[in-house]
């Protein structure tokens, strides 16, 4: 009786651990409704009263592969430009491929000459294109403009970033297409305002944003809308029918598949599984070349990766860098890189040599070059700066050697590879580098932990960074100025803050930043742009070393793309006209 | 009975408590931070990043933080996601089928190969078969994960085409469970693999232990089949400490396989994890902890009750 019971305990327990398992059915996609006024595909099963030009069957799904998951879909809770957001939010400009602004909801760019600026820059006024609607089918109203400038600066939503839209005083909206924004004073980059709308009839009663259902479901006025999102899996979207170009999108359903393993989504991309991967290294393109039903496109970028050198002695700003305060020295760094080794080795030829921040675009100098590599000339330059070759090689001055700490994020190959080869490559002129490379937490911890960035402790930093890295819209203004604008120089005063990390002073950079940020007229910011550039690449705080191409992987199927470098990491900016065959 | 009962779930609450104190502490000291992604925007000024963290609650001293997140995970509300802004037990709740799904049908499939090869392998020890199986388990054991199941892709999804690389189910289309079954059957192969080669060795140390017992002699003696004398009496003895490591290997399906989740493409939990943990996610990092923490503490309690029950001689 005694062993029947506890036999009969034992299934019991057993029957409760697998009924668990078992009965634990496969998770269905967390599909959110779709919404009721949303026409459904074009139907498989026609009816039997068909007219002659039925509707086209629905094209395949586009499905593009992405190595992070978005956190979000809002535009600006996100630090960056997320693909998976600009298919389906729009703002009133964008920026076309040769580099100018362009009406994307606006009926055109605001100007001085078109009385879309006033005079003294404090006032603009965007007129909407007629006939816009949201993805729900609601009309596109100025509302939109006032209301979606009161939820960014609403201290109540915890967005990532105001770009500027603090600076706006008031927006009044005479009529439905017409929004006049006031500024507290000028504001040079006003054309990255409003680069999304947010829709005021879904999220005007909302006392936060932080937790709308929009954040996972946006309402925009994209090409596409979101179908559903199976979160960690993929995001499903569906053509919009309000979309304004008409006949647009040509793709009925698109999806974006995120992709934790680079060799799973390599081997997807291979099998067909995947039509598009996003942002590859350049090593995984001697992969992909190989096989014939890929195409890999390079689309050149704004970013650059340069070498940030410490121009204060450790922060201290009342001393000069002991080794680095002396420009002869960071001219000779400059001129001991080999540039083509290290983009030849370590990234396939799939880079360009840098010469400055913009080198091209609407604010940019092409003139400038890129430093030619002549070890020759940088050991006679270290020669003249009085640093002479020790017994073991390395230079030696005032009982000082020319040892220099130089930090990167551990961790990434490309980069410490970089470092290994610049050793290599300074070691020839006699200088010493050591790698002091920190998680990439820590290195780019905020001034409150610590950062070395902020605090100045250290001598050379090594990372990526330019105008295009971070916005899809790129005024110049706010990397520049951050950049190399002494008023940006962290110290105690500052609370550590400021992004001049090189604490670099010149004046003459300083007023030609001035300058740049203070007059509207494209040219002549340009020209002050210029200016800035030039004596930066003669003082050489920064030594760029090249431009990182990006690099997308398409399948020969997909076809209608076009390159935009100044939205290169959303490839797919036109998606609207894209086709799969 | 009852007294040991009330006596271990006393020991759980100190515990559990514990362990979240020492999680929360540990992650707040690690250099980094959820704004840490922010900090390299130049986009992202130094007073948007106060707002945020203002915003966020993360500028209050890191006990208030604690306080706060305890009394408010006590009551059943676990806060949300830094980075998602959505509520974390959905975000759980999503994923948590995914993961039991994979990892389940991994162990069952383990299981259902280990018990019988293991006890095979012992009854005929030193054969050919014997041999044979243990090196396959040891191998399958010591093969990580991540390297199994890229070859398993390379050959079975991208030469043989006979698979999908990933993925729960084909996208664009109305998933059917043949096509589920599709997908399941690499991720799980490869688990499984790896369940077997871990508990086969286990299977037949086991057995070889009860087969060598003057019992099982007696039985024969008293005219019982082979099969009886297995079956009915070393089999059940054997599988006793086998129970207890299955029991001990449950809190494993909450957390997911994060290899195999990363390989295969599968939103599990594993992942959730290692995401929350890059961006330094704290409400989702300490609902997995704890949770976990919470079912590794009753499952060792289960354990060790199994144990009992199956064992009258180690009874509590």
């Amino acid at each position: 009786m005694r062993r029947a019971r506890r036999f009969m305990l034992i299934l019991t327990i057993l029957a409760a651990v697998l009924g668990v398992l078992a009965g634990c059915r496969p998770a269905q996609p967390t599909a959110t409704p779709r919404p009721t006024t949303a026409p459904t595909r074009a139907p498989t099963a026609a009816p039997t009263a068909v007219p002659p030009t039925a509707a086209p069957p629905p094209s395949k799904p586009l499905i593009i592969g992405s190595w992070a998951e978005s956190p979000n879909l809002n535009p600006y809770y996100q630090s960056g430009p997320e693909a998976s957001t600009w298919m389906v939010v729009e703002g009133l400009l964008t920026v076309a491929p040769d580099g100018s602004y362009a009406p994307q909801l606006a009926a055109e760019v605001p100007s001085v000459e078109n009385g879309g600026v006033s005079a003294d820059g404090k006032v603009i006024t965007y007129k909407l294109k007629p006939g816009l609607k949201w993805s729900d089918g609601e009309p596109v109203t100025s509302a939109d403009i006032r209301f979606t400038w009161q939820a960014v600066t609403n201290p109540n939503n915890a967005v990532v970033k105001t770009l500027g839209h603090e600076n706006i005083v008031s927006v009044e909206t005479p009529d439905d297409l017409t929004a006049v924004v006031s500024l507290k004073e000028r504001y040079v980059p006003f054309l990255t305002l409003f680069p999304a709308l947010y829709p005021e009839h879904v999220l005007g009663d909302l006392e936060t944003l932080d937790n709308a259902d929009y954040n996972q479901k946006p309402v925009g006025t994209g090409p596409y809308r979101v179908v559903t999102w199976v979160s960690g899996s993929h995001i499903e979207y569906e053509k919009n029918p309000y979309y304004r170009e008409q006949g647009k999108p040509l793709l009925d359903t698109v999806i974006m598949k995120w992709l934790p393993s680079r060799e799973a989504g390599l081997a997807q991309l291979a099998t067909g599984e995947i039509d598009i991967l996003e942002d590859i290294t350049e090593s995984e393109v001697a992969t992909l070349r190989q096989n014939p039903d890929v195409e890999i496109v390079t689309m050149s970028s704004l970013s650059s990766e340069r070498l940030f050198l410490n121009l204060s002695d450790n922060g201290d700003l009342s001393k000069p860098h002991p080794i680095l305060g002396d420009q002869k020295v960071r001219e000779a760094l400059d001129y001991a890189m080999d540039r083509a080794t290290l983009i030849q080795g370590l990234l396939e030829g799939q880079a360009t040599p840098a010469s400055c921040d913009l080198p091209a675009g609407a604010f940019g100098d092409p003139a400038i070059p890129s430093t030619p590599y002549d070890p020759g000339k940088a050991k006679a330059l270290l020669d003249e700066a009085g640093w002479e070759v020790g017994s073991d090689g390395m230079r030696v001055k005032d009982g000082k050697r020319l040892s220099l700490r130089i930090s990167t994020t551990a961790g990434n190959k490309v980069r410490e590879l970089t470092e290994q080869l610049l050793q290599e490559q300074f070691g020839d002129i006699g200088v010493e580098l050591v790698l002091d490379n920190k998680p990439s937490s820590e290195f780019w911890a905020s001034p409150s932990e610590g950062g070395q960035r902020h605090t100045g402790n250290f001598d050379i930093l090594l990372y990526t960074t330019g105008p295009g890295v971070t916005g899809a819209f790129v005024d110049p203004h706010s990397h520049m100025f951050s950049y190399y604008h002494s008023a940006n120089i962290p110290s105690q005063a500052t609370e550590l803050r400021g992004g001049n990390y090189m604490r670099y002073a010149s004046a003459t950079v300083d007023s030609a930043l001035d300058q740049a940020g203070s007059v509207f007229a494209v040219t002549e910011r340009q020209a002050a742009y210029s200016e800035a550039m030039r004596e930066i690449a003669k003082d050489k705080p920064v030594l760029f070393i090249y431009n990182r191409l990006q690099i997308h992987a398409f399948r020969k199927e997909v076809k209608g793309w076009t390159e935009n470098i100044w939205l290169s990491q959303i490839p797919n900016w036109d998606i609207q006209n894209w086709t799969k065959d | 009975m009852a007294k040991y009962l009330i006596g271990r779930f006393t020991q759980l609450m100190p515990t559990l408590l514990l362990i979240t104190l020492g999680t929360f502490f540990i992650m707040q000291a690690v250099p980094g931070g959820p704004m840490s992604m922010y900090t390299q925007n130049p986009e992202i000024t130094p007073q948007d990043i106060e707002r945020l963290e203002h915003a966020l609650g993360l500028d209050r001293p890191i006990h208030v933080q604690y306080w706060n997140w305890l009394t408010r995970f006590v009551r059943g509300d676990w806060g949300y996601s830094l980075s998602q802004r959505r509520p974390v037990l959905t975000i759980i709740r999503e994923r948590v089928k995914n993961s039991l799904y994979l990892s389940g049908l991994g162990l069952l499939l383990g299981l259902t190969i280990s018990i019988p090869v293991g006890m095979l392998s012992a009854y005929k020890q030193y054969s050919l078969l014997d041999y044979v199986t243990t090196s396959i388990a040891l191998v399958g054991y010591s093969i990580p994960i991540f390297w199994s199941g890229l070859v398993a892709i390379i050959i079975f999804s991208v030469w043989l085409r006979w698979f999908p690389g990933g993925g729960m189910y084909s996208l664009g289309q109305v998933p059917t469970l043949a096509d589920r079954l599709r997908h399941t059957v690499l991720p799980v192969s490869v688990l499984a693999l790896f369940y077997s080669g871990y508990f086969t060795r286990f299977v037949r140390s086991s057995m070889l232990e009860v087969i060598s017992q003057d019992y099982l002699r007696t039985a024969r003696a008293k005219g019982l089949s082979e099969r009886q004398v297995l079956i009915r009496h070393a089999a059940k003895n054997a599988a006793i400490p086998i129970v207890t490591l299955v029991a001990l290997q449950l809190p494993g399906l909450f957390s997911g396989a994060l290899f195999t989740e990363t390989i295969f493409t599968w939103p599990g939990m594993g992942r959730l994890f290692w995401e929350a943990a890059m961006r330094m996610d704290y409400p989702i990092l300490m609902a997995l902890v704890t949770v976990t923490a919470m079912l590794v503490i009753l499952c060792n309690l289960l354990a060790d009750l199994l144990y009992g029950v199956l064992n009258p001689q180690v009874r509590v």
